[in-house]
């Protein structure tokens, strides 16, 4: 257990647990696992070895980084690279030993293609039947879809998201989410998963083959809307209506040309009459009730649309948040990690690495009280952790290590740390 | 299958989407859930035979199932005396009450561990428990604002609305996140013994979600923008939505490697300028024209079925209705229903955490309010005599 515990990137709950991830670059994998290290458990990558000898990566000072090296730190923190050929008998050979010392494996491959690398659940667990294996796939691996790939807007439109996401005008496409949702919602749902069946195997002992279907996850998301959707109501992309009535609602544009997004359920709505300048609207026969501002929509819109108008969105912020009422600038991304609030929770963070230290990641935002957050471990370069793996959690000695790599059974770089990696999306 | 969480009992004082969504999952998987809700006035009576099924009684269905049920005043001292009596026998207590309610109601996480030291208080908030914002209540359509994905959310048209995710992310990441969380402090209870503080804010789930996109955002010089509706992640061209024959949307996202398989099932042409993806990039407007107009020949689900027999991703975009009831979802089971009356089926979505190989206890109707007061009680050894004087005093219903 110490020797699995020791090369974790951080401490954590997950402690002592073994996770070796089988994931290609996409968010339904790496997302996931990225979850469990940032929870203490020691995931490993097992990566191809590459082709001749990689230059290591090397960055001219104050250059940006390259965008795909920030994608892979954006996914890949707190992890271990092992690099390993799984289709050479020496390598299945080490690859059946670190199974045998797993808790958990994560794959996010096609199933056809799961199969043919034989790292489909049951084929890993005929090696050892008490772990937990995760097998992500888009449609999951039942039912007629099941082999066909996937990308991110399909699954968007076939789980019903766009339909209820775009501006509303019958002209305009149905919009996806921004965020690869299909992918990451997937992976929350697997790491669930994954920790009940770590629960069962302590308290029974037993294995579990997790199947988990990007569609599904899509589908589990509409959770209160299902009832009604299947009892005649239709549910639309309404952006100046909220989940039950509120009004007003949605984006409205500022004196500064930015958008400032309001949620006024009735409970509010007296307030928000005296924030908009407004007070007389508290007792206008139009607007009293959230059923008289529905019938009156389209005044109440222009009205709300006038009032907010006569200020930037930053004045409108600072208002809203002294009267503690629903309301927000639509923030990009950079400004959305500028919020007070981020510092405080620590939810942007930094590395003590030579390429890490010019980026900055997200946050974990599940904050346990008896496991303080002190930094995280840099995303491994390309088989960095490989000697790592095998002589700490296999034993092997040098020789045995050369030996393996002069086969190209395993791979690690001699020269320096390398990022440059074969884009597998 | 013995469910997985059984033995495992958590206290839910959670309301609306952002709590009970997790606890409904975790109830699934076995946990004993205990909804702990305010004593008042008689539950509203069921609904005519017939009638459309209401908001409310949707929230019940989906949130709520899978659930025991108890009516205490957590105000009250006896009625906080019996919740501590139950702490003594639970696993977790799990709330979503503003930062502060439970400190005065007597009851965060040192309140409870000093009953029970291995309880597990898993606190889901808008923005966190400290800072200026910690008492800002948040809604779903503000987190999502805040935390930077509305910006990358809408037509692509210079200067359009920009659009919140239809389904209600900001509260559903939180409770998966708590979920996660709450399993995860389980686990060290095993090493160590004791339970801990679990804390979730909303906006801190939004900002997690952005993953890969804060490096290249911080480090990488990326700016992010909503993105051209018609190009992919990776710039995958053709992508995104089309209008077919029967005025429904198709999506396409054909890779590279799909092109030629798409462009038979499309029966386009050879055409130098769409040869390669960067003469594809190039001519995108021509291409996207040629499309528009060849995809209105058929109905979407004719496209869809073309595209999908030669492996080539496309999806319709389905309203809910019909994302359950396509033969992937109805083949994995994902739409389950429950007949409340002759005649009268609920449905609902189903559990995405599939087990393979083995089966799950069927998911159990909700509860009204109170239904399992007494027998909760008698299961600590409240005797009816003390359980009726509760009531009498409004502590308990």
């Amino acid at each position: 257990m110490s020797a699995i515990a020791g090369l974790a990137g951080v401490k954590g709950p997950l402690a002592g647990h073994l996770v070796l991830e089988m994931c290609g670059d996409e968010p339904s994998g790496t997302f996931g696992t990225q979850i469990l290290a940032d929870l203490g458990a020691t995931v490993v990558k097992i990566e191809r070895p590459p082709e001749g000898e990689p230059a290591p990566t090397r960055l001219p000072e104050g250059a940006p980084v390259p965008p795909a090296i920030a994608y892979f730190f954006g996914l890949n923190r707190n992890k271990r690279s092992l690099c390993l050929d799984l289709k050479q008998p020496r390598g299945r050979e080490l690859f059946e030993a670190l199974l045998q010392m797993a808790s958990v494996t994560y794959d996010n491959h096609a199933p056809p293609v799961a199969r043919r690398l034989r790292i489909d659940p049951d084929s890993l667990r005929a090696v050892n039947p008490a772990l937990v294996c995760c097998a992500v796939s888009g449609f999951g691996r039942t039912g007629p879809w099941s082999d066909l790939p996937t990308y991110d807007a399909t699954i968007q439109a076939l789980g019903g998201g766009m339909s209820l996401t775009g501006t509303g005008r019958p002209e305009d496409p149905p919009v996806r989410w921004g965020h690869p949702i299909g992918g990451i919602g997937g992976a929350l749902y697997a790491v669930v998963g994954i920790l009940v069946a770590l629960r069962r195997r302590r308290k029974a002992g037993q294995g579990a083959s997790l199947d988990i279907a990007l569609l599904d996850a899509q589908l589990a998301m509409h959770a209160y809307r299902v009832p009604q959707a299947f009892s005649g109501t239709r549910f639309a992309a309404s952006p100046h209506r909220g989940g039950n009535g509120a009004m007003p609602y949605g984006p409205f544009r500022c004196a500064d040309g930015r958008w400032f997004v309001l949620g006024i359920t009735a409970q509010f709505w007296p307030r928000c009459c005296e924030l908009l300048g407004h007070p007389e609207w508290r007792e206008d026969p139009r607007f009293r009730t959230q059923a008289d501002r529905q019938a009156h929509e389209a005044a109440l819109n222009a009205a709300v649309a006038a009032a907010m108008a006569a200020a930037d969105a930053g004045t409108w912020q600072a208002r809203f948040v002294a009267a503690g009422i629903p309301g927000a600038r639509v923030a990009s991304i950079p400004e959305a990690f500028a919020h007070p609030h981020v510092a405080l929770r620590g939810m942007l963070a930094g590395f003590e690495h030579p390429i890490g230290r010019r980026l900055k990641v997200a946050g974990d935002p599940v904050k346990l009280s008896a496991h303080p957050q002190r930094g995280f471990r840099a995303a491994p370069g390309l088989g960095a952790d490989t000697l790592a793996v095998l002589r700490g959690l296999l034993g092997l000695d040098e020789a045995a290590c050369e030996a393996l790599r002069e086969i190209r059974a395993v791979w690690w770089p001699r020269e320096g740390e390398v990022y440059d990696r074969p884009s597998v999306v | 299958m013995t469910a997985p969480l059984a033995g495992l009992r958590l206290l839910d004082l959670s309301t609306v989407v952002a709590g009970p969504f997790a606890t409904q999952l975790l109830g699934h998987l076995g946990m004993e859930v205990i909804r702990i809700s305010p004593p008042r006035a008689e539950a509203p009576p069921p609904p005519p035979p017939g009638a459309p099924i209401a908001e409310a009684e949707a929230f019940a269905w989906a949130l709520a199932r899978d659930k025991r049920s108890i009516r205490l005043d957590l105000k009250h001292p006896e009625g906080r005396a019996a919740f501590l009596d139950l702490v003594r026998v639970s696993d977790i207590v799990y709330d979503n009450f503003r930062p502060g309610v439970m400190r005065r109601l007597g009851l965060d996480h040192a309140a409870l561990a000093a009953v029970n030291p291995r309880i597990i208080a898993c606190s889901i908030s808008g923005f966190g428990g400290e800072g200026p914002w910690a008492e800002v209540a948040a809604y779903d359509v503000t987190v999502q604002a805040l935390g930077g994905a509305m910006s990358i959310t809408g037509t692509g048209a210079p200067g359009d609305i920009p659009c919140r995710w239809g389904v209600p992310v900001g509260d559903i990441a939180g409770s998966l996140y708590a979920a996660i969380g709450l399993m995860a402090a389980l686990e060290a209870r095993e090493t160590t013994g004791r339970g801990q503080a679990v804390e979730v804010a909303l906006l801190d789930c939004q900002l997690a979600l952005n993953t890969y996109r804060v490096p290249q955002a911080f480090g990488a010089g990326v700016a992010f923008e909503t993105p051209s509706p018609r190009r992919g992640g990776a710039g995958a061209v053709p992508y995104g939505p089309f209008r077919c024959g029967d005025g429904n949307w198709l999506v396409i996202a054909v890779a590279s490697k799909f092109w030629p398989a798409f462009r038979e099932v499309l029966d386009l042409p050879a055409d130098p300028r769409f040869a390669t993806l960067a003469l594809r990039q190039r001519h995108q407007a021509a291409l996207d024209a040629l499309l528009e107009q060849r995809f209105l020949d058929r109905a979407a689900a004719a496209w869809e079925a073309a595209l999908i027999a030669r492996g080539v991703p496309a999806g319709r975009v389905q309203d809910i209705e019909g994302a359950f009831t396509q033969p992937q979802a109805a083949a994995r089971g994902m739409l389950l229903g429950f007949e409340t009356a002759p005649g009268r089926m609920i449905r609902v979505a189903g559990n995405p955490i599939r087990f393979d190989g083995e089966t799950l206890p069927d998911s159990r109707p909700p509860v009204p309010d109170g239904a399992d007061t007494e027998a909760v009680l008698r299961a600590i050894g409240y005797d009816p005599a003390r359980i009726a004087a509760l009531r009498a005093a409004g502590a308990a219903a």
